[in-house]
């Protein structure tokens, strides 16, 4: 196989690559949306809704991506007689747990809020809503944002399991030309390059977030 | 599930093979994420860069793609194929060892350098601190992230039915065509996944509790 040949396989290259992108965009949105009322339910005082939140992210934490992949795709049109596109099946797989480490991402954003904030903000005279939105929201972010870029990089790697169910991602389009051609070697290199291409910069943005962070953490004097 | 009985030994049969494949997986990554820690600790580039690589590469790109490069390019490579399961543990070695040196590195750092000092002052080796003074504490402080990595890699392991690996989830996909039966299949095999890896979750909360707990007492 001459350079040329190669060349033929690259477009294919490229649309694995926006499937790709658009499923781990996809799921991050929703992940990083639905991960709010669940982190909120997390922290509720009633201790039902913890327990049910606690349940559920202990239940998609414990499950393989794989297996849930293949019981909500094979299995689930059993239960409701609805065959979901494997497009949304994928980005469904990927929410779940997107929101799930979302949730606890939120919660150890919180955390990291000392109690003090929120109780000298009220005493101030602002509003429980105010308190939030001013001194608890933003301390908040700062510690969150860092994570946001990790579990993003989660999300692309992840978004590999379309493979296992022939969506065209960047992963099964590599395969399926190394099939086709019968060079895996060129092929899967250059598929796993792309894919350092899309994750490096995110890891370096979280790394750079990360040392800014524990910077504006250091205590100044004692 | 009236045919339970049947199609649970082949699944549990795939557990075994899944617990064991996961273990050595460990095995070959706190060994090689030992020595890549020691390598990015290294004073010259020479030994810290090629460790770099490495790990920024492993632990940025797919498993998948990783345990697929490892399985049909590798063998071109070195001229003579690798059989499944033997790729699969390699690919999860691989894998988990750049996982494992960020562990040992934050946690090799997080000994206080009044520690080694002290060491040297009792008249150790560069070495002997290494061995008597650092890692014991390393290993304390790490404990929780390396069992997160543990069931990390547990999970991961599912990823080995794409090369045919017979742990427990390609035994499930084999079951199921053999049975058609696959809703009940696949939640079987999603069970015994989630009662695995609860307990080592279950374990891991224990641990971080003991920990704080001797922290606490410490201040």
């Amino acid at each position: 196989m001459t350079w040329d040949e190669l060349a033929v396989q690259l477009p294919k290259l490229w649309d694995g690559v926006l499937i790709t992108l658009l499923l781990a965009g996809a799921s991050f949105l929703l992940g990083a949306i639905l991960g709010v009322p669940l982190s909120l339910a997390r922290i509720s005082s009633r201790r039902w809704l913890v327990g049910a939140a606690g349940g559920f992210i202990a239940l998609v934490m414990a499950t393989p991506v794989v297996i849930m992949l293949l019981w909500l795709y094979y299995g689930l049109p059993i239960l409701t007689g609805v065959l979901l596109p494997d497009l949304l099946v994928l980005i469904l797989v990927l929410t779940l747990n997107q929101m799930v480490i979302m949730a606890e991402n939120y919660r150890s954003g919180l955390r990291a809020v000392p109690s003090g904030q929120r109780d000298g903000a009220i005493m101030l005279g602002l509003s429980r809503w105010q308190a939030l939105r001013h001194v608890v929201l933003p301390q908040m972010l700062r510690a969150v944002v860092p994570l946001l870029a990790s579990s993003s990089i989660v999300l692309v790697k992840d978004s590999a399991i379309a493979t296992f169910i022939g969506t065209n991602d960047l992963l099964n389009a590599a395969r399926s030309a190394a099939i086709a051609t019968f060079r895996p070697l060129e092929l899967l290199s250059i598929a796993a390059l792309l894919y350092f291409m899309l994750t490096y910069p995110i890891a370096l943005l979280a790394a750079r977030l990360e040392y800014g962070m524990a910077r504006l953490q250091k205590p100044r004097l004692r | 599930m009236i045919q339970l009985p049947k199609y649970l030994p082949p699944l549990l049969d795939g557990l075994w093979l899944t617990l064991e494949i996961t273990a050595a997986g460990l095995f070959i990554g706190a060994l090689l994420g030992m020595l890549l820690a020691l390598l990015k600790a290294s004073r010259s580039l020479a030994l810290r860069l090629p460790a770099n690589i490495f790990i920024d590469f492993f632990r940025t790109t797919p498993f998948l793609i990783q345990v697929l490069w490892i399985y049909f390019v590798l063998p071109y490579l070195i001229g003579r194929d690798i059989e499944a399961t033997a790729a699969g543990i390699l690919a999860l070695g691989l894998n988990a060892s750049a996982f494992m040196a960020e562990i040992f590195r934050t946690g090799i750092a997080a000994v206080g350098p009044g520690q080694r000092d002290a060491g040297r002052m009792l008249g150790l080796s560069r070495a002997q601190i290494f061995r008597y003074v650092v890692l014991p504490q390393a290993v304390r402080i790490t404990l929780p992230a390396m069992i997160a990595t543990a069931i990390q890699v547990l999970k991961s392991t599912s990823y080995l039915a794409a090369i045919g690996v017979l742990e427990l989830t390609y035994r499930a996909t084999i079951v199921t065509q053999n049975s058609g039966r696959y809703l009940e299949v696949f939640s079987v095999a999603g069970a015994i996944y989630i009662v695995v890896i609860v307990a080592l979750i279950l374990l891991l909360e224990l641990v971080e509790k003991h920990l704080a707990r001797g922290r606490a007492s410490l201040a």
